[in-house]
């Protein structure tokens, strides 16, 4: 198992190099140079033209580009993001503010999705081809292939305006503090994001579940003369949704990637809201840096996936994927 | 073991659905709904009412506000003052010398108890109230210095000061301090012209020349103001002070005890961000937000129509639109139409426009303008009649003047939403009606380019001033006037504005934008469309007291905080 760790570990630092070096010449690529992004806006203003020269020289920044690389790593290591160059703000102080809210916002979508998404596939395996069967299935497509932001607009004008019993949008009542005051405004939102994760992961429950129920160990436990409640719940729900679990932690990350428009409709202040603000204020290195850590994101839930499902399936980890 | 397990987490997600929905005695309730925030002695009683929706609510102590101006561009923070358009809310922590009362549209003294003008007008001597920031510490005229100094290096209108002794060496660089503001004692500050101003009103009431303690910068740069940590808890002189921030999702403002003027009525105000205005009319409609400046007409009405409880308030502006004039001779790319040069060409172009048409588009809100002035305000020229639509007269006179049919005039803007759309294609249809053939481009993203190069006949613009002699400024534009224009233009234009600015007598001052006016039309160098009226929606089911209308983007408007009444 240690073996397989290190390799994967060592599989993925190319990966996380590469987008570093990817998001480093992206920020070289904006207009300005290095010294406007080591620097608040205002302090700099304040410099001439011979103070900026000594001030690159004495950070480095006139540096060959693969020195100045190796050093932003080092501070992005540190923690060190830079500053915004639209607000003067370190990035850094502001990322802090965000990504608890994303977190919050995309866990909550993970429960709900995993919930419904096993419990409705769960249902339609039990119950197929029947209505049941028939009406989650529509439900599933109409899940994939309507944007979630429509979804956000039906719910805010129906339980925010029609109904009023959620707030339209925001992460935070006035005096509410905590999870549970944060819930009624995470509950429209959450339920957006893990819309199409629950169709994706019904269909997939669905056909895990159905290929289990055909295999010989659940005919044998029918010879026996178990129940067939008995028979589901018990030998076939644990091996059927074993794949779904670990399906479901390599799509956090995607979750967090689409929070985008659905922070965006709901006003939600997480990072995807930012990331919105930071384009259309052309604040690029805010932008970036947030692309950067998405995809660092991205990354380490895909290396997580494969370490669980190492844990769970030996063949995996001996190379045998056809179940011999 | 693993059913139990199952069924537990499903019970567990269901009560926590219910927990984060169910209407709390506590306060757990959506902003702007009128359930307790919190069992302080403070709030009300807790006595339920029936809304005009049917549900049962019980009253608060705060009213909600959009800042999204006044949150910075991470929202980890408020902008500084010499950055941030002022009205909303930042009135109410920080304060400016002078205030426009939006009843009578005079200016009244906010921080500043009396103004005395010398008879030349070149010596302004305030002196201020007995006034405190909200740590305590007395306002004093070295923080009015302090803050005019901060503002002439940083603002992007510093050049308000521009007729103050000074100033010209502080925007060389050349000075660190403006030497014609000057502070006699602990309160009093005198302000030393070079010339006469009519509009220096504007600097002792903008939003960028609000009063700063000096002490919270001690020892610092004038570069690293802007960024410093003050402004994520800035503290000013005004009815409210910043008592919690929950950044990036909203701050809480708490009535100021220590208030030199009379205390606010309401306890407790919420500035929440919102990133676009949908977000902001989706939580009017719902009643989370209570007061708003910026939404649109249509929208206003539409929220309306959801909530009873919202009234939407129309008050007159010198806002306009209208189509600038290219009157160079010239385009960058050599599709010029030489008609543009010809000033009885704009008036017949001027004629053929349905201004009414294009108004229908904003409902009640837009009213067609003759001159660049709206027709509703004092300042505008009786003796100018109101615009009519006239297509022979329009074609007499292209003809006369053998305007060229064949080519078509270009119509820009860099408005990217369909209204403007809409606007440009009544434009070309009436256009079509004279047989002057018209097209139109729209690019939001290299309007500077397209400017200076010139390539277009006629660009759909806005503007908006709180002085009808500043509505002329645009003839100054080298990128829309020819050379030999200038001179006459300096006669008719700037050197009347300058008369205007110089002058303390308001009779002669109307004498003067009556002129300004009576040239507009016959130059026709902007072709006036149309005013819109500023769009006011306040929940008046909620609260009551707040001004009914707004100002220009120019002044601070006293918000009349005392007046303010959350109503049971």
């Amino acid at each position: 198992m240690f073996q397989y760790f290190l390799k994967r570990l060592l599989a993925l630092l190319p990966k996380v190099l590469i987008i570093t070096l990817l998001v480093f010449f992206g920020l070289e690529m904006i207009p300005g140079d290095a010294v406007t992004r080591a620097f608040p806006p205002d302090q700099l203003r304040s410099l001439t033209e011979a103070q900026i020269e000594a001030l690159r020289e004495s950070r480095g920044l006139n540096d060959p580009a693969p020195v100045r690389y190796v050093r932003w790593l080092g501070d992005l290591l540190r923690g060190d993001m830079g500053y915004s160059t639209v607000s003067g703000n370190a990035i850094s102080d502001v990322l802090k503010t965000r990504l608890p809210a994303t977190v919050e916002l995309c866990g909550l979508a993970l429960l709900i999705s995993s919930v419904l998404g096993i419990l409705l596939g769960c249902t339609s395996a039990r119950h197929k081809n029947s209505l049941i069967d028939y009406f989650n299935t529509t439900l599933g497509i109409l899940g994939t292939s309507v944007p979630d932001f429509f979804y956000g607009m039906c719910f805010i004008m129906l339980f925010a305006l029609r109904l009023k019993w959620l707030p339209t949008g925001g992460r935070s009542g006035v005096g509410d503090t905590g999870l549970w005051g944060n819930l009624q405004y995470l509950i429209m939102p959450a339920f957006c994001l893990a819309i199409g994760l629950i169709a994706y992961l019904m269909r997939v429950t669905r056909n895990s579940m159905l290929d289990v129920m055909s295999r010989d160990y659940v005919k044998t436990a029918r010879a026996k003369g178990e129940s067939e409640r008995v028979i589901f719940y018990k030998h076939c729900f644990r091996n059927g949704c074993t794949p779904v679990l670990i399906l479901l932690i390599s799509r956090f990350s995607f979750l967090v990637a689409g929070t985008t428009v659905i922070e965006t409709v709901f006003n939600y202040p997480g990072m995807g809201l930012l990331l919105i603000t930071a384009i259309t204020g052309k604040d690029m290195s805010v932008a970036m840096m947030i692309l950067l850590l998405v995809s660092l994101m991205v990354l380490f839930t895909s290396f997580l996936t494969d370490m669980i499902t190492a844990l769970m399936d030996p063949r995996v980890r001996f190379g045998k994927e056809d179940g011999t | 073991m693993r059913r139990i397990l199952a069924l537990l987490l499903a019970l567990a997600c269901v009560i926590a659905l219910m927990a984060g929905c169910a209407p709390a005695d506590e306060g757990k309730q959506p902003d702007g709904s009128t359930d307790k925030s919190g069992d302080t002695a403070e709030t009300n009683s807790g006595e339920t009412n029936e809304t005009n929706e049917g549900t049962e609510e019980t009253d608060d102590d705060y009213v909600v506000f959009p800042a999204n101006y006044l949150f910075n561009s991470t929202q980890s923070g408020v902008t500084d003052t010499t950055y941030n358009g002022g009205q909303n809310g930042q009135n109410l922590i920080l304060e400016t010398l002078f205030a426009k009362d939006t009843d009578t549209m005079e200016y009244v003294p906010r921080l500043a108890k009396e103004l005395d003008i010398s008879d030349d007008g070149l010596v302004y001597t305030v002196t201020l109230n007995d006034a405190t920031f909200h740590d305590g510490s007395k306002v004093t005229a070295d923080d009015v210095v302090f803050s005019y100094n901060y503002a002439a290096k940083a603002s992007s209108n510093s050049s308000f000061l521009s007729t103050v002794v000074g100033y010209d060496e502080v925007a060389a660089g050349t000075a660190d301090s403006v030497s014609g503001i000057q502070a006699l004692d602990e309160k009093t500050v005198q302000f030393t012209l070079s010339t006469s101003d009519a509009t220096f009103m504007r600097p002792l009431s903008h939003s960028h020349f609000s009063i700063l303690p000096q002490a919270a910068f001690e020892g610092m740069d004038w570069a690293d103001i802007r960024t410093c940590d003050f402004w994520s808890h800035p503290i000013g002189s005004g009815p409210y002070y910043i008592s919690e921030t929950h950044y990036p999702d909203y701050i809480e403002l708490s009535r100021y005890d220590g208030y030199y003027g009379e205390p606010a009525g309401v306890e407790k105000v919420i500035l929440r961000y919102y990133t676009d205005m949908e977000s902001v009319n989706a939580a009017i409609a719902a009643g989370e937000v209570h007061w708003c400046r910026d939404t649109g007409y249509e929208d206003a009405i539409n929220i309306s129509n959801q909530n009873s409880d919202v009234e939407v308030i129309l008050s007159d502006s010198l806002y306009c639109r209208y189509l600038t004039v290219n009157a160079t001779g010239r385009a960058e790319d050599g599709q010029y139409h030489p008609g543009m040069t010809n000033a009885r060409v704009r008036q017949a172009l001027n004629m053929l426009i349905d201004k009414q048409a294009i108004c229908n588009l904003y409902g009640e809100s837009a009213t067609p303008l003759s001159t660049m002035v709206n027709p509703n305000v004092a300042d505008y020229n009786s003796d100018i009649p109101l615009f009519e639509r006239n297509v022979e007269k329009a074609v007499e006179i292209l003809e006369e003047e053998n305007f060229d049919f064949t080519m078509p005039v270009r119509l820009y803007t860099y408005y990217t939403d369909q209204v403007a759309v809409d606007v440009l294609d009544i434009i070309v249809q009436n256009f079509a009606d004279g047989g002057v053939e018209a097209e139109y481009y729209i690019d939001g993203s290299n309007g500077a380019y397209i400017f200076s190069a010139g390539n277009f006949d006629l660009m759909y613009g806005a503007y908006s001033v709180p002085f009808a002699s500043d509505l002329y400024d645009l003839y100054h534009d080298d990128r829309y006037v020819s050379e030999d224009m200038k001179p006459t233009l300096k006669e008719r234009y700037t050197d009347l504005q300058y008369q205007w600015k110089t002058t303390l007598d308001p009779v002669q001052q109307k004498a003067i934008v009556d002129q300004l006016q009576y040239n507009g039309m016959e130059d026709m160098l902007c072709i006036p469309l149309y005013t819109m009226s500023s769009v006011t929606v306040i929940n008046s089911g909620h609260f009551q007291g707040f001004p009914a209308h707004s100002t220009d983007w120019m002044s601070m408007y006293d918000p009349h905080t005392e007046r303010w009444q959350i109503l049971p």
